[in-house]
């Protein structure tokens, strides 16, 4: 691996700036011990590559991925979850190249599940998607750095993101094991409960819903929660693809209690996630002759009343459950997605060295 | 002696392409368009397409569009363009 001789970690954190390692925070220097031990921890070869990460096609090497989760501040032990994640984003229907080069806002969003959330001390309950969890902000940002350094993943040069995205310095949340009434995502996805995994999405950022699950009906709820998912500026609305509903405690366990499960929560929200044509068709995001926009999932795109599915198919609904306990306002977060030809939910179970 | 030896972040290239050999853009040559359906490209492809269809004797062999701008084209889509154009303009990226 190339390496370069520096004075002083003062050094070691500008040379960092001065070659574009950044994201524009500081590093912790990725020293030759700290790659070393985190690779013999590992196991790995640090020479044999996941394969490249597009647009620029850099090796993703585990010695490079090492050296960025150094810098993003992981520890050993984080580092698998790291690889699952860049795993699951070399996935075909990821589309990696489109969605590190995209003009929409969408990033990557890392949902850990599984044994490894507690084992590792994942935050998956009070602001989950903000700071103050060592393992979600380093497995975060240390995806963020291989994108970045790898992938070349640069604002304005070929991440053409125009508003980008606050998730692009980190963007990882864990699914709540306690809370979480329904089935597991990974379980979902087809690993077993005790398996552990990562599933990325490329998203939106969130966007909070007060449902109010604790003191409404569940049909109140999931008016909420339609109507709030249903805005015609997003990505999802004109051009489907998956998305992510991150439902919190209070709202799961409400709609639990009345006898919802995952499936009939992604069905009744289906039915209801829905605009009339004469108001989604006054966005232009899409233009009608594109193969994604909405128009081709009506029998008749013509009629100003046809009623357009936010969700096409249910299986396009990630639903995961995490954030905090609070009153009955019961919320919940909103990330939409990217369209449906790319960012589409990956899976992959985090293998740790035996 | 250097305090601090590191280890660099930045991916390598595997470089494994070929420098293709120059166009031959000469007169009668079949002439395909590949769309990659950006939003934002509408317009200019449509522009692109009419000035070809004027300049070229006999108009464009082929009209051609991939359904996902992000994604190679399917090999199907590939193998008509070849069969029927010599060259193709092909749209990339966003």
């Amino acid at each position: 691996m190339k390496t370069i001789e520096v004075e002083s970690v003062e050094a070691a954190i500008e040379h960092a700036y001065a070659n574009g390692w950044t994201d524009g925070l500081p590093v912790v220097p990725p020293t030759l011990p700290l790659v070393e031990r985190a690779l013999e921890y590992l196991r790995v070869d640090p020479e044999q590559s996941l394969g490249p990460i597009p647009p620029r096609h850099g090796e993703a090497t585990y010695g490079k991925i090492v050296a960025n989760c150094v810098m993003a501040g992981c520890r050993p032990e984080h580092m698998p979850v790291v690889i699952a994640a860049v795993r699951a984003m070399r996935h075909e229907r990821f589309s990696l190249n489109g969605v590190q080069a995209t003009t929409n806002s969408v990033a990557p969003l890392v949902i850990v599940s599984g044994p490894v959330v507690e084992r590792l001390g994942f935050n998956s309950r009070w602001g989950v998607f903000g700071g103050g969890s060592r393992a979600n902000a380093t497995v975060g940002r240390a995806v963020r750095l291989i994108l970045w350094n790898v992938g070349g993943g640069y604002p304005g040069k070929i991440d053409m993101s125009t508003m980008g995205h606050p998730g692009k310095y980190a963007f990882c949340i864990a699914e709540d094991r306690e809370w979480n009434p329904w089935t597991p995502l990974h379980v979902e996805r087809g690993l077993a409960a005790e398996d552990s995994a990562v599933t990325v999405v490329a998203t939106d950022g969130p966007h909070q819903i007060g449902t109010g699950s604790g003191y409404a009906s569940a049909d109140e709820v999931l008016t909420v929660l339609a109507d709030s998912m249903t805005t015609i500026g997003n990505s999802t609305m004109n051009a489907g693809g998956d998305m992510v509903l991150v439902v919190g405690p209070m709202t799961a366990r409400a709609l639990a209690d009345r006898g919802f499960t995952k499936d009939s929560l992604r069905r009744a929200l289906q039915e209801r996630a829905t605009k009339p044509a004469r108001i989604v068709g006054q966005c232009l995001f899409y233009q009608p002759s594109h193969p994604y926009h909405w128009s081709h999932a009506l029998p008749h795109p013509d009629d100003p009343e046809a009623m357009v599915r936010l969700i096409r198919d249910t299986s396009q609904l990630v639903i995961t459950v995490a954030g905090g306990m609070g009153s009955g306002t019961g919320f919940c977060s909103f990330c939409p997605g990217w369209h449906q030809g790319g960012g589409l939910a990956c899976t992959e179970q985090i293998e740790f060295p035996s | 002696m250097p305090a601090l030896i590191l280890c660099d972040p930045v991916g390598e290239v595997s470089v494994t392409a070929k420098r293709s050999a120059p166009i031959n853009w000469a007169p009668g040559k079949r002439v395909a368009t590949l769309f990659n359906n950006h939003v934002s490209s509408y317009r200019v492809w449509k522009r692109l397409e009419e000035l070809l269809a004027e300049h070229l004797a006999g108009g464009l062999a082929g009209r051609f569009a991939k359904e996902n701008t992000f994604a190679p084209a399917p090999g199907d889509t590939i193998r008509d363009v070849v069969a029927k154009a010599d060259l193709a303009i092909v749209g990339v990226g966003a």
